[in-house]
């Protein structure tokens, strides 16, 4: 017997989601509810079938590339930024948003605007909140320099978004060999001079920025100086610094650390 | 002038840090611009900020004096040459180079550079051309320059400058040409505008150039900014306002920066200020030229001889629509951006996104509260569908008493009237804060 409800497990990756709306397309057609979750679900659904889904590179490039072709880049990038994202039903949201643009062969670009439904409400949600945390690190970054010139940093970013700060940084530093280190979830972005980037997982890095918040070097130094000499002592307001700074933020940040920390 | 041998760079950037925080632009904003792969650095459009330091300023660009050396004597500035403090100043070597280190670091945007003015105009314009130079041409540095342009420099030197920087600007110091005058001497309203018109025509035929030349250079692509410092020699905020926008107009200007007047020098001529900075005022001249600048207003709709002061329990366009509520309530399923733009509590986002998803369907209250509608304010000026979201009266005594969070006045909420709020002025207002700082 087949149930009115599909529930696809799949990997907690672009590809893996990528591939469950490509599995779970026909179901849609046909009327048949489906659900996509990126980790096994706490309590089985009565009524619903589950499914396991195998991430396919060629299925999700596919998905992709139609995504991208008739809805245009926003909405690729509003997908993406939502699929990197920590909310459990990100996957159906997804897959629901894509269905009301491209299900029964339509193709609404402006899909983005239509808030009321519940889909497009979450991942333009989800957009906004992921889009702001990569804008944020594009400041918040880091680099020191290791013996030899190198750059290194760390973060841990909320969301899974190491990837997508990619094109930023070696356009920003294409003649530099850096690295940008994801201590949550022990993966690196990797900069050769001259080269595009890669990304390693599974790697502990022992020595890591702040790791030796006393021994500054002479740039450091300057810039933790700089920072204090440049505020105005008439206005201080450390709640709103607070407010665009959170502590979470801060133990990637020198200019936070106190001396000797 | 006290000036000490061989500083080290930590010396003269505590020095020429502290001397320039004054200085309010701190924004990388304007530039698009993707890195060749040539050197280092590109620059984003909407700005980043790297840090806040701890007044809640965006930390986006090192902004520091070249030097703090002055032959002017501007009454209200630290650096004036009548003052006994250290002076100090970089070589064009030493500010570039740590432009570079810190950059390449990710603490910053790029550089801010301005200066105080040593022996000459000129002298000095040409040491800050010189860095700019250095970091274009030798380091192939593609982040973000803001070079300030001495008044008084001459016009070859302002272009040069141009061609190197993303933006420049010329403060306009004080709202007022007689203000100017009285506290700084050395400077007019003339080496001022002189230098402002001049980047502005420069920057529409480089436009024509870029249309004829896609790869011709680029003259101050980020066009260029003024700042000018509030409560220094009594002017209204009518005065401030209007001059904001006729430099908006008249100059193409991309920001005005208003900062609250800090006394740092004692002198006959300045206010004392024994109540801090006028931060609220300079907050709400900041909520005004943002009405500006993207809502349409115009400074006379907001203020007048009559009535020259902002209000300061409720912010500008509050303001406005409580003072003209025959334009409202404003049908959100009819109305177009421009009038949806005047409602409180809808921003230019939501206001974009009300015409995008009414295309859809027609909105009511539950909508607008997902498009991000503070319907908290809203609601006393609009309708959905001929509705409203519960019965609300259209009276300005009213809606002033609903709107203002009890405890930020110092009347109690049930007697408020418009009429006192607006009769409220600054002096009074630092009376009151007294009393209620002192009181806790
Ligand atoms: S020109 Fe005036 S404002 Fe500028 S540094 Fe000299 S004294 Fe200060």
């Amino acid at each position: 017997m087949e149930y009115e409800k599909k529930i696809l497990v799949c990997e907690n990756s672009m590809e893996g989601i990528f591939t469950a709306v490509y599995d779970g397309w026909h179901w849609g057609n046909k009327g048949i509810r489906v659900g996509i979750a990126v980790e096994e679900p706490e309590y089985p659904e009565l009524f619903a079938d589950r499914v396991d889904i195998i991430s396919d590179c060629e299925k999700a490039m596919k998905v992709a590339r139609s995504v991208r072709h008739k809805l245009g880049e926003q909405i690729y990038e509003a997908v993406c930024y939502a699929v990197v994202s920590t909310h459990p039903d990100k996957g159906t949201a997804v897959f629901y948003l894509l269905r009301k643009a491209l299900g029964g062969g339509a193709c609404d670009r402006h899909v983005l605007e239509a808030l009321a439904d519940p889909a497009v409400s979450l991942v333009s949600s989800l957009r906004i909140k992921v889009w702001h945390e990569i804008h944020r690190f594009y400041g918040f970054v880091r680099f020191r320099e290791l013996e030899g010139g190198s750059l290194i940093s760390s973060i841990h970013p909320e969301n899974d978004i190491l990837e997508l700060l990619g094109p930023h940084f070696s356009n920003r530093f294409p003649n530099e060999n850096w690295m940008i280190y994801d201590e949550k979830r022990k993966k690196v972005l990797v900069h050769e001079k001259g080269k595009e980037c890669s990304v390693y997982v599974q790697v502990t890095l022992n020595k890591m920025s702040g790791e030796f918040p006393g021994d500054y070097d002479e740039y450091e130094a300057l810039w933790k100086s700089f920072c204090t000499h440049i505020t105005i002592k008439e206005r201080t307001d450390l709640d709103l610094q607070k407010q665009f700074v959170p502590l979470k933020f801060r133990s990637n940040m020198l200019e936070f650390y106190q001396n000797g920390r | 002038m006290i000036c000490k041998e061989s500083m080290s760079i930590m010396e003269k950037l505590e020095i020429l840090a502290d001397a320039a925080k004054y200085d309010v632009a701190c924004t990388s904003s304007g530039t698009d611009r993707k890195g060749d792969g040539s050197g280092i650095g590109n620059s984003i459009a909407a700005g980043i900020c790297h840090s806040f330091s701890g007044d809640g300023r965006c930390i986006s660009l090192l902004k520091v004096l070249y030097t703090n050396e002055c032959v002017f004597d501007c009454k209200y500035c630290v650096n004036r040459a009548s003052n006994d403090v250290v002076r100090a100043s970089f070589t064009p070597e030493e500010i570039s180079r740590l432009t570079i280190e810190f950059y390449r670091r990710n603490y910053i945007e790029g550089l801010f550079l301005s200066s105080g003015v040593k022996e000459s105009p000129d002298a000095t314009m040409e040491e800050l051309i010189r860095s700019a130079e250095i970091l274009r041409k030798q380091y192939h540095f593609q982040g973000y320059i803001h070079l300030k342009a001495i008044p008084g420099a001459s016009p070859e030197l302002i272009r040069k400058a141009g061609y190197l920087a993303d933006r420049m600007s010329v403060n306009l110091e004080l709202p007022t040409a007689e203000g100017l005058k009285k506290l700084a001497p050395h400077k007019s309203r003339q080496t001022i505008l002189r230098p402002m018109k001049q980047i502005q025509t420069g920057c529409q035929e480089n436009k024509q150039e870029l249309m004829v030349y896609r790869h011709a250079p680029e003259f101050v692509p980020a066009g260029q900014s003024t700042q000018m410092i509030i409560g220094a020699v009594g002017e209204s905020d009518f005065q401030i306002v209007s001059v904001a926008e006729a430099l908006y107009k008249q100059f193409a200007l991309k920001r005005v920066f208003y900062s609250a007047f800090v006394s740092v020098n004692e002198d006959k001529d300045l206010p004392a200020l024994p109540q801090g900075p006028p931060l609220l005022r300079e907050h709400r001249l900041y909520q005004a030229d943002w009405l500006l600048r993207f809502y349409g207003f115009r400074a006379e709709e907001l203020l007048s001889e009559n009535h020259p002061n902002f209000n300061l329990f409720l912010d500008p366009k509050c303001d406005w629509a409580i003072s003209h509520l025959q334009y409202f309530p404003v049908e959100i399923n009819q109305a177009d951006y421009r009038m949806l733009l005047r409602v409180p509590g809808i921003g230019e986002k939501s206001a974009k996104r009300i015409i995008g998803a009414r295309r859809y369907h027609s909105l009511d209250f539950s909508d607008l509260k997902k498009i991000g509608v503070v319907l908290k304010r809203a609601v006393y000026f609009i309708t959905c569908n001929g509705r409203q979201m519960y019965p609300v009266k259209l009276e300005e005594d009213y809606i002033v008493r609903n709107i203002l969070e009890p405890g930020k006045t110092p009347f109690s909420s049930s007697e408020i009237t418009y009429r006192q709020l607006s009769l409220f002025d600054d002096e009074k207002a630092a009376e009151w804060k007294g009393e209620s700082s002192g009181g806790i």
